[in-house]
């Protein structure tokens, strides 16, 4: 069911895609008090959101993720109609995503397609030719839709949608049955039954929800970032991957200056690869400088850094700056795979000079991986991580992530492998939400409270998640008591 | 399909009667119907196969259960009839799920079966405007050509004509009934009754789409030669409570008995019993082939659907005062009488059992209920309205809600006023009609409390509450009562006002109280009303620290409790509600042709033009709408008011 002017809608006006500039448009009642909470002005110089008049700029930061221009326009002076915002932030994935999820977080809701248009027609912003033209385009979208639904229907992360909510169901409707059925009083073990319940769809949903990061990762891809000390082999790993001499390999410390960028495929999955140039300590040399800046910068847009130690392992100063480099990166939340390069000089290698000891010794929870340029089982071996990691869909890494032998051949372990992932913004908040409500469910069982209350949250929660799989809340839960409990008299 | 004119021009043609509004069938519909079109000012006449039974309970003999209870409170609340007779022949009484929560709690009650039509037939005697008539009807009078019809009237089958503008049709499980026991198939109703032939012609005549149904009852058998000692005894509630609000709080008020029902079950025996004769259940041989309802499954039903499952619950239940009949639920079965009998012998403590009535699946024709209009009359047919089992629903007091509505909504079609649609989050009857109008059904139909979306606001102690307003304004509250009920909700907004007044100080008396009572003592000072909310504490245990308590009804005590205690729940769903209503109550022309309609996918399109909602909000339940349709529609019903 949907609710006209209650709520209030967030969406991207600019479309994905690694441009400059990305326009965040707020539409609705809580657009003002979103912005009050999340928009710091560069200057007090500027009001505050809600007391923006008319049409107003202000420049400031958009929580602490990014330097953003807010657009403020009154209602009903808007397109919409309705208060809205425009924040301006920069184009790049994660920054969207940050400026996105702290909107959301705030009380806005995903917007559908076409809604910003369906709101403006309601409030009188468009003429009859264009109420046609959006009603034509809600109609041809539901056509797409209808498609995209039955396409996940077939496929994997459906199936898996499916699964995950079966065990809700499962639980709703046993719950059900005690309600509209059992007509005896309550028996300690029923509780404990739909608690442990709970907890298993609890853990499902929390798997799907984690998934999303994975989803967005196949939708627009997976950025990987090489770094680690000048001369290490960091471009000769960019060269391998893509299979093209695209930047250039010395054995001159410095040689990479500026970030060289890359897109590659991997069994079909979208990689970013950026090569950076080699992190020295304290260097004068401004390009140098630069070109560390810039290092750092694509440090931070990485969903995964692979670091490289390689021999002969840097004096102590230097080591110990590439430690805090690690470790800021570990801080914020990057995930990293160490690569212990050029590893076919290590056997000559004494064992204080070898990476592989000292990785052990400092970074004993990081995953590693030993890579020489020459090894065409190690670039295999590398690949086929990357897939897995992908295809893992919890943008970390797992033992399975891991377990590569150097003979198997890269291949694709499709739908049956895949976790079944989330890959719409939309989805993504009904999950979280679902995974909320079933928590509350679970609590409120745990804190004694009466069965009709827990079930309130309960169907909440398999609502919010029929928005994915379009199914009749009512009429599923009418079905699965039906064939899971023998009922009547 | 003849017209009054062209009837009366046929030979020997006889008018036998007239009157405003015409009900046909006394079972539970039809006696509601016709009791408040007859309160609220009109001639009424009722026909019924036999004047020997009126309202009868074929099956199952109580009234109530979760989601029913609730349902009897409202349909009393709106002022119909069957929770006051049902207080008057009540002969055992429990309130399920009495721990399960407030929005649950549901009371049912065992009913001496032939006092509740002895009752029935009494008021039904006593009405002024009320005629009951002995005559089957097998025919319609209508004018009008199809899409703009016009109800004039029925016929018997003695060929008398009857003349009124309204006609309400209840006949329950009669039409062109078939009673099936294993290979026997005969044309019957209910316990032997005659079924009602030509009428349901009457209907295919009138193009409504029709199927059938199944339903089934279990034997009954005499109480000396069931081995109740064996079984394990479930006894009444000590504290009965009856369904209407007229006997609340009523000192006097008492069951006419407090009976037991007992508990026995089937065995490995009776299991392997079925199975090995599955081959003569008319289930599954194809004798039978109306559709059953899922949630009363036959013995061999459960055995077949449930292979896991090793035993089954039957439950013994009295029948009435003036009989040793015993009903045994959880055994009905369309088996030949030979398996049946076989049967009794694998099933501890009935043994010996003496059948005194076989069980017997029935075959019956009912409607499409999604012809309908929300009022219960038919789309295209002016003045017919159908209620009861014939709209495809299975249960008495399902069947008696859509009764008083349709009664109402006949009469105020007369007067020319709205009709009368309780609202989804008003009432169970809201839910019942809305989901059978709008959605549909393709078993029959029984109310369950997870229907409603509002369960916690569709609460038994509040059903006064929320329909007694709109039973006074329709009519059929007397003054005297709705003084009462006006005083009641002023007693409950005092006593809430006055807890959240009274503050109870951290003392060693308060700590012992709240200790004893197994929760946390005070830390400052506290209102009564915080207290109330501990889910471990109660209105009763908190007197010793409320000297100044008023004794009030345990009414009112029960209400004010579940409002507080319940209060931040309770806001929720009345804020769901309130998004709820902005849909619904946005109306879709009837003249809408939503086969122009740009954007609409082609099955939304076919379905809204067959269904024709009356709201955004009912067109949104229809399966097969979609919300990107609904969207469509909004964005269309701009334009069309604009
Ligand atoms: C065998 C059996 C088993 C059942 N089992 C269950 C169950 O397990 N659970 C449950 O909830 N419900 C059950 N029911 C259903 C329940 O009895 C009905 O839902 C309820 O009685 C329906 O009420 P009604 O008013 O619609 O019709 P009924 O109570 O059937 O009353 C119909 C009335 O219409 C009259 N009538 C019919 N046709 C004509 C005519 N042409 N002219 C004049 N008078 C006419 C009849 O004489 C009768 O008075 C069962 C019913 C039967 C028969
Ligand atoms: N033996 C051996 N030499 C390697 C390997 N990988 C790279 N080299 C050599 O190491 C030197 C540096 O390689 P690059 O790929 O340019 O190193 P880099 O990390 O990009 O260096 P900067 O850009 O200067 O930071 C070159 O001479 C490579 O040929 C390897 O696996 N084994
Ligand atoms: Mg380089």
């Amino acid at each position: 069911m949907i609710d006209m002017d209650l709520d209030t809608i967030a969406a991207f006006s600019t479309p994905p895609g690694e441009s400059g500039l990305a326009v965040l448009r707020i539409s609705g009642p809580l657009a003002a008090s979103i912005c009050d909470r999340l928009f710091v002005a560069s200057s007090s110089r500027f009001k505050k959101p809600s007391a923006m008049e008319g049409y107003t700029l202000a420049h400031g930061y958009w929580g602490s993720i990014d330097e953003v221009v807010l657009a403020c326009f009154r209602a009903p002076y808007s397109y919409t109609g309705e208060d809205v915002y425009e924040i301006s932030c920069h184009g790049g994935q994660a920054i969207r995503q940050a400026v996105l999820d702290s909107v959301l977080a705030a009380g806005a809701r995903a917007a559908g397609p076409g809604e910003f248009s369906r709101r403006a027609f309601f409030n009188g912003k468009m003429d009859l030719t264009a109420a046609e033209a959006v009603m034509d385009m809600i109609g041809a979208q539901a056509e797409k839709q209808a498609q995209v639904a039955y396409r996940q229907l077939t496929g994997g992360v459906s199936r898996v949608i499916h699964e995950r909510t079966d065990h809700l169901y499962g639980a709703l409707a046993r719950l059900e049955m005690l309600l509209d059925w059992d007509e005896e009083e309550e028996r300690p073990e029923d509780r404990e039954l739909l608690v442990h319940e709970l907890e298993h769809s609890e853990h499902e949903l929390r798997l799907l929800a984690d998934s999303f990061a994975g989803g967005r990762i196949i939708r627009e891809g997976l950025a990987v970032v090489i770094a680690g000390s000048p001369n290490v082999g960091k471009s000769s790993i960019l060269n391998a991957l893509s299979g093209r001499d695209r930047a250039i390999v010395s054995n001159i410390p410095g040689t990479t200056r500026d970030t060289v960028e890359i897109d590659l495929t991997l069994n079909g999955y979208l990689v970013h690869l950026t090569d950076t140039a080699g992190l020295a300590i304290d260097s004068q040399d401004p390009i140098e400088r630069e070109g560390i800046m810039r290092a750092e910068n694509a440090l931070r847009a990485a969903d995964l850094v692979l670091w490289v130690l390689s021999p002969p392992l840097p004096p102590e100063d230097e080591r110990l700056q590439e430690e805090t480099r690690i470790e800021r990166c570990l801080e914020e939340g990057k995930e990293l795979l160490l690569i212990l390069g050029k590893d076919d000089l290590r056997p000559t290698l004494p064992a204080e000079e070898d990476p592989a000891y000292y990785a052990a010794e400092r970074f004993p929870d990081l995953p590693t991986l030993t890579w020489s340029d020459r090894s065409e089982d190690d670039l295999h071996r590398l690949k086929e991580i990357l897939v897995r990691f992908i295809e893992g869909g919890i943008l970390s890494f797992t033992e399975e992530t891991l377990s590569v032998t150097s003979h198997e051949q890269v291949k694709s372990h499709g739908e049956g492998h895949s976790h079944g992932m989330l890959t719409h913004a939309r989805h993504k908040v009904a999950v979280d939400r679902a995974v909320e409500l079933v928590g509350r469910a679970r609590a409120d069982l745990q804190a004694g409270l009466s069965f009709d209350l827990v079930a309130i949250s309960l169907k909440e929660a398999l609502t919010e998640l029929s928005t994915i799989t379009g199914e009749d809340v009512s009429e599923t839960l009418i079905e699965k008591i039906f064939s899971r409990f023998c009922i009547g008299k | 399909m003849l017209s009054l004119a062209e009837a009366r021009n046929k030979e020997n043609a006889f008018v036998a009667g007239e009157a405003d509004i015409i009900v046909v069938g006394a079972g539970h519909a039809g006696c509601e119907a016709a009791l408040a079109a007859a309160r609220l000012g009109r001639r009424v006449l009722l026909f019924t196969m036999t004047l020997d039974s009126l309202a009868n309970l074929p099956c199952n003999p109580n009234i109530g259960g979760t989601a029913k209870g609730q349902m009897v409170r409202e349909i009393d609340a709106l002022g119909g009839e069957m929770g006051r007779l049902a207080d008057r022949h009540m002969i055992q009484y429990r309130m399920l799920n009495a721990t399960k929560g407030p929005a649950v709690m549901s009371p049912r009650a065992q009913m001496d079966r032939t006092g509740y039509q002895r009752g029935m037939k009494e008021v039904l005697e006593s009405e002024p405007l009320l005629s009951l008539i002995q005559q089957e009807i097998t025919g319609l009078l209508v004018a009008g050509v199809k899409g703009k019809r016009k109800m004039e009237g029925v016929v018997a089958a003695t060929g008398s004509l009857y003349v009124a503008s309204e006609v309400i049709l209840c006949p329950g499980t009669f039409l062109d009934a078939r009673v099936i026991i294993g290979d026997s198939v005969r044309s019957s109703g209910p316990d032997q009754l005659a079924p009602a032939c030509g009428l349901g012609d009457a209907l295919t005549a009138l193009g409504l789409p029709t199927r059938r149904f199944k339903t089934g009852t279990p034997g009954r058998f005499h109480r000396r030669s069931v081995d109740l000692d064996q079984m394990e005894l479930q006894a009444a509630d000590r504290d009965a409570r009856p369904f209407s609000f007229e006997h609340e709080d009523d000192p006097s008020w008492r069951p006419a008995a407090e009976l037991a029902c007992y508990i026995t079950w089937t065995t490995d025996a009776t299991k392997q019993l079925l199975s090995d004769n599955m081959d003569r259940s008319p289930l599954y041989s194809g004798v039978i082939e109306g559709v059953g309802p899922r949630y009363c499954p036959s013995i061999e039903d459960k055995i077949v659907k449930f292979p896991s499952h090793s035993r089954h619950h039957v439950f013994l239940e009295p029948t009435g005062l003036d009989t040793q009949e015993m009903y045994a639920s959880g055994l009905s079965t369309s088996m030949p009488e030979e398996i049946q009998r076989a049967m009794l012998k694998t099933v501890p403590g009935m043994e010996n059992a003496e059948m005194m009535r076989p069980a017997y699946a029935i075959e019956y024709l009912c409607v499409d209920p999604t012809v309908l209009e929300l009022s219960l009359e038919v789309k295209g047919i002016e003045g017919l309205f159908l209620a009861g089992q014939i709209n495809g629903s299975s249960g008495y007091e399902e069947a008696a809600a859509q009764g008083l509505i349709a009664g109402i909504n006949a009469v105020r079609k007369q007067r020319g006023e709205e009709p009368l649609i309780i609202d989804r989050s008003e009432g169970y009857i809201g839910v019942l009609i809305d989901d059978l109008v709008t959605k549909g059904t393709n078993e029959p139909y029984r109310l369950m409390t997870s229907r409603a979306e509002y369960r916690l606001l569709l609460r038994q102690d509040n059903a006064d509450a929320r329909l007694s307003p709109i039973g006074y304004e329709v009519g059929l509250l007397s003054e005297e009562r709705w003084q009462r009920f006006l005083e009641k909700q002023r007693m409950i907004d005092g006593e809430k006002e006055r807890l959240s007044e009274v503050r109870v100080r951290k003392s060693k008396l308060s700590d012992r109280i709240l200790q004893d009572a197994g929760s946390t003592p005070l830390k400052s000072t506290t209102r009564l009303y915080d207290l109330l909310k501990r889910p471990e504490l109660n209105y009763e245990m908190l007197a010793p620290l409320d000297p100044e308590r008023q004794e009030l009804p345990p009414s009112v005590q029960e209400s004010v409790e579940i409002q507080i205690r319940y209060e931040g729940y309770l806001r929720m769903e009345r804020d769901r509600v309130e998004r709820f209503k902005k849909l619904e109550h946005k109306r879709l022309p009837s003249e809408i042709d939503y086969e122009r309609i740009r954007g609409l996918r082609l099955e939304a399109r076919q379905k809204l033009s067959e269904r024709r909602p009356q709201s955004i909000g009912q067109a949104s339940r229809i399966s097969g709408v979609s919300p990107a349709d609904i969207q469509v529609l909004l964005v269309y019903m701009e334009q069309w008011n604009g």
